[in-house]
């Protein structure tokens, strides 16, 4: 399907309402794993919203992507909690491990790391999320195994 | 009215006003960066921080934000206020080191060294030129980007607006001058974009305001008519001499007849 078209059922969903514009672009981003520009235009088209806006809020949350994403996410959680117990050589191991660095994508589109600061899980601290699956207590040889999996 | 106190003088301040609008208005002066008289307040900069007194609760609050309240007692310059304000002032100049109006501040406050490792930066994030973008011209051009020590005030996505309009408004309001803004004769550039002005009507010379910008306020303001906007300030005087000429020719004639 089209980018309009698709971007066009999503708006359909919410009824228009510009006041849903930003669970508009939650369900954009759930679909593409990033917000493309052709469906950000689109939506600043349709809804007749300033694109100010729109790149306001698409860059104020970090849950918003404007580069393409790989098609796994792994995220590291880099609370308090989790940097005192190791996160900071978890991401290590990864970055060593897919050759990218943080906030980047493989070249094949398989993979991008994210770092976060705390997910509200500190008892299972390190934590490392990959497409919405929690591995707690993890070290630096179980995360390759983990990567390993999806791969 | 509201009654408050600022400074031990009684002032009357209207209820809608915030205790930086009846200071100002009662002649006090507050240091302020991101406060506009035409735009809402953001309190961003937090300059203009103030003692408040609310019911015999003291508080450091930022003035531009409060809205005045029946017996309010303000001060303005306590050393608690001072203090603070030199921080935040230290914070501002370690972050943009080279700007006058803020090396001015800071020699009114008597800030001398800066301890604080210093920037590059030359934004204070007050966001003025996206608050008068938006609230007064109407382009919304600007947007707060990201978040954070990390925060741009720029264009969209970081390309060259669409909807700017070239009206210069951004670089005219910026307290520190960061926006490159380049007024020329025929043409004005900003935002990598190069907008051509207006031309009078009349005579053919190059106006102040851009075409898109008259298409703007045309769009905005039904009061607003093309052909008094099209005109320079010469042939606007000519104009204008012409029809006083005809209004007292007609009266003069008008006595004549009346005799």
């Amino acid at each position: 399907m089209e980018i309009t078209q698709k971007v066009d059922n999503i708006i359909d969903n919410y009824g228009g309402d510009s006041k849903s514009i930003l669970a508009i672009l939650q369900d954009v981003q759930a679909e593409y794993n990033y917000l493309p520009r052709e469906a950000v235009n689109h939506i600043v088209e349709k809804m007749e919203v300033s694109l100010a806006r729109v790149s306001a809020l698409a860059t104020f949350f970090s849950s918003f992507s404007l580069t393409p994403r790989g098609e796994h996410i792994i995220t590291i959680c880099m609370g308090t909690a989790c940097y005192v117990r190791g996160a900071p050589q978890i991401l290590k191991e990864v970055e060593r491990d897919l050759e990218i660095k943080d906030g980047e994508t493989t070249p094949d589109q398989k993979f991008s790391i994210e770092t976060v600061n705390c997910v509200g899980a500190c008892a299972l601290g390190p934590l490392v999320i990959v497409d919405g699956n929690y591995h707690g207590n993890i070290s630096t040889t179980d995360v390759k195994k983990v990567v390993e999996t999806y791969k | 009215m509201v009654k408050i106190k600022i400074n031990d003088k009684i002032v009357q301040a209207h209820k809608w006003e915030t205790v930086l609008q009846a200071a100002i208005r009662a002649g006090f002066e507050i240091p302020s960066l991101c406060y506009h008289p035409s735009l809402k307040a953001d309190g961003s900069c937090r300059l203009c921080l103030v003692e408040i007194n609310k019911g015999g609760k003291t508080k450091i609050e930022t003035a531009c934000t409060v809205p005045v309240k029946e017996g309010m007692e303000v001060k303005l310059d306590t050393a608690e206020v001072i203090k603070h304000r030199k921080n935040i002032l230290e914070m501002l100049i370690a972050q943009v080191p080279d700007s006058p109006v803020l090396t001015e501040l800071a020699a009114k406050d008597g800030l001398k060294d800066i301890k604080l490792a210093k920037g590059e930066d030359v934004c204070i994030k007050c966001g003025l030129c996206v608050r008068i973008c938006k609230e007064r011209i109407g382009a919304d051009a600007l947007a707060m980007q990201g978040r954070g020590p990390d925060v741009t005030f720029t264009p969209p996505f970081g390309e060259a607006p669409e909807s700017c309009v070239g009206c210069g408004s951004c670089a005219f309001i910026c307290p520190v001058q960061c926006i490159k803004y380049e007024n020329n004769f025929a043409d004005i550039k900003i935002w990598g974009k190069n907008f051509e002005k207006a031309v009078c009507s009349e005579c053919g010379m190059p106006l102040e305001h851009t075409r898109e910008h008259i298409e703007l306020m045309k769009s905005r303001h039904e009061i607003i008519k093309e052909e008094e906007v099209l005109v320079c300030e010469k042939c606007s005087r000519k104009k204008t001499l012409e029809t006083m000429k005809n209004i007292v020719d007609g009266q003069l004639t008008f006595k004549k007849m009346g005799r």
